[in-house]
């Protein structure tokens, strides 16, 4: 499927470059793709984004490697079969040998209060797992805290509604999702990634039980936007799959499997005369990880899943090209402070680790060229709350939107 | 039963409301208000201004009306209502037409210009889209206040841009940019 998939859109892509058939002398009109995006009609949208990063650590006295890697190319393919009804999708090459779908749902319009949408769902949690173009954030990589408490980018197949409630100043989101794979041959989840590797973005995904997820955001105060959001609900573990109604001793053990998870985050971001100041915070909380960390031990080694998560983030950047009337370009000098702890708390039979206990200030420049278009750099240091001093990674990168 | 009624009565509404037709209202409540409370009171006359033949030979867009508003103390102002394509339904990648085309999502708005030709409110009434609701904030459209047409707004110079709503951004700038050089250029009043 994957391979059918990146043919199409190789051929879409390939095809939009070339000139289209012109009809035949029966006026038969069979276009093509590409016909179908230059006829200009406004049914099929393609745009994209995408970003390659250069990552070089530095350790006083020690040689280190560098990595050079095209992070992400996302390519988006957009139908509207009517005002009201569209198709939406976003094809992402990841490392330059990943592909992944990261959207494909359908949406309708109810009224201007509800918009319907099922398919592979982007889960609504923070800032950054919605709004990660490139050019959207400051650094050549998202915040850490959106990759392990956030587990940005999140997707999940489901069906909801999504609208706004203009006299409020309200926008709102809620789906039904698929919950995270927490046990399929062996338990994914652990102390060091947390719940990262549960996500089954829509390949594939088993089902053993639903998890709800939302987010309120509040528009109304001039140039500040506040977000709540939320995840409800089990993790998955295949433990269930064909498990007899009658059977107490397969239940005790599938139930062993599972977690329950109940994440809630919350962000604001405010921007005014060149400056842009914003923050995130996640809280996770998790049941039944004694039993968990027993039934997914390695060999007599428990697992050491925690019972609950926390992270922050602020940042403050200043746009200096806003001093300077001429200059259309923005130069966003920015600083970040993150924190992180997957063990925030731990049953009484796990070990609190504090090597999972993180913080990292992130420093650098952003330079949009436009708004579709930027160059980055920044020197990003990390320390666990073990570790005499801080780790150096110098990056750069460019990331672009159209 | 109420109960019941009541639900299937809520139901169809939306249903109903889903495919009626989405004309701009050019004579919003919002807009009486905004001249009640800050320009004439309640006693106001509002004519219809006709689009100048040279805006329409120069193909210049202009989806929306212009009003004379001729307040009982004498005062005169000058209204524009109308509409701005947003996103194209589906996508925000391609470029704003504003054009009346039914792939795009859109916002209804209006500028009230005071004798001066000044831009004195501006509002968001009716808003289409999907994303990009910020714009429809008072204190975020306070920036247009005073703006006559004779100079150029930018984005993230002489108005802040909104994480999120750029397209939107970018589309209300433009008009009341176009609309305000119109004002200034074609109408006597």
């Amino acid at each position: 499927m994957k391979r059918i998939i990146f043919v199409l859109t190789v051929f879409l892509i390939i095809s939009s470059t070339i000139e289209g058939q012109k009809p035949d002398s029966t006026g038969v009109q069979d276009l093509n793709s590409a016909e179908i995006m230059l006829k200009n009609d406004g049914k099929l949208n393609i745009g994209g984004y995408g970003e390659v990063h250069y990552n070089q650590p530095v350790t006083k006295n020690q040689k280190e490697l560098g990595t050079l890697d095209v992070h992400r190319i996302v390519m988006f393919l957009g139908y509207n079969f009517s005002k009201k009804t569209q198709f939406i999708s976003e094809i992402e090459f990841e490392y330059a040998r990943e592909l992944w779908i990261e959207q494909a749902f359908l949406q309708h319009r109810l009224n201007k209060y509800i918009n319907l949408r099922a398919g592979l769902l982007l889960v609504p949690m923070g800032i950054i797992n919605e709004y990660h173009e490139p050019t959207t954030f400051n650094g050549v990589e998202r915040p850490t805290i959106d990759n392990r408490l956030s587990l940005s980018t999140w997707r999940e197949v489901g069906f909801g509604f999504s609208g706004n409630l203009l006299p409020l100043s309200l926008k709102y989101q809620l789906y039904a999702v698929g919950g995270l794979n927490g046990y399929d041959t062996k338990g994914i989840f652990n102390g060091s990634s947390g719940l990262r590797e549960g996500r089954q973005k829509g390949s594939k995904a088993y089902l053993s039980s639903p998890a709800l997820t939302g987010k309120i955001e509040f528009y109304g105060i001039k140039n500040l936007n506040i977000g709540l959001s939320g995840y409800l609900g089990k993790s998955q573990s295949k433990l269930y799959g064909k498990l007899p109604d009658d059977n107490s001793t397969l239940k005790t053990k599938a139930d062993s499997s599972a977690v329950g998870i109940a994440m809630v985050g919350a962000d604001a971001r405010f921007q005014m005369n060149g400056l842009e100041i914003r923050g995130q915070v996640y809280y996770t909380s998790i049941s039944n990880t004694s039993q968990y960390n027993i039934f997914t031990r390695t060999g007599t080694t428990n697992n050491d899943l925690g019972k609950s998560m926390f992270g922050y983030y602020a940042e403050a950047g200043y746009n200096i090209f806003k001093l300077f009337i001429n200059i259309d370009q923005e130069l966003v000098p920015f600083i970040r402070y993150e924190f992180y702890n997957t063990h925030q708390s731990v049953e009484i039979s796990t070990i609190e680790n504090l090597n999972y206990k993180n913080t990292m200030v992130t420093t650098g420049l952003t330079l949009r060229l436009n708004k579709k278009a930027v160059v980055k750099t920044d020197i990003q240091f990390t320390k666990s709350s073990v570790a005499d001093e801080f780790s150096k990674t110098i990056n750069a990168g460019i990331g672009v939107m159209f | 039963m109420k109960l019941l009624i009541t639900f299937i009565f809520g139901i169809s509404s939306f249903f109903i409301r889903s495919i009626v037709g989405e004309d701009i209202d050019f004579n919003p409540r919002q807009l009486h208000k905004e001249i009640n409370t800050l320009l004439c009171g309640k006693d106001f006359q509002m004519h219809e201004l006709q689009i100048p033949d040279s805006i329409v030979r120069n193909n210049h867009q202009v989806n929306g009306k212009f009003f004379s508003i001729i307040c009982k103390e004498g005062y005169k102002f000058l209204a524009y209502v109308g509409r701005v394509n947003s996103c194209r339904a589906g996508g925000c990648s391609n470029q704003i037409k504003n054009d009346v085309v039914d792939e795009y999502e859109y916002f209804d708005y209006f500028i009230l210009f005071d004798s001066q030709k000044r831009v004195t409110v501006v509002r968001v009434y009716n808003y289409e889209a999907i994303h990009g609701q910020e714009i429809t904030v008072k204190g975020w459209l306070n920036q247009f206040i005073g703006f006559d047409g004779t100079k150029s707004l930018r984005v993230g110079k002489e108005i802040d841009s909104i994480s999120g709503a750029t397209m939107s951004v970018d589309g209300l700038v433009a008009d009341v940019q176009a609309k305000s050089y119109l004002v200034k250029t074609c109408f006597i009043y």
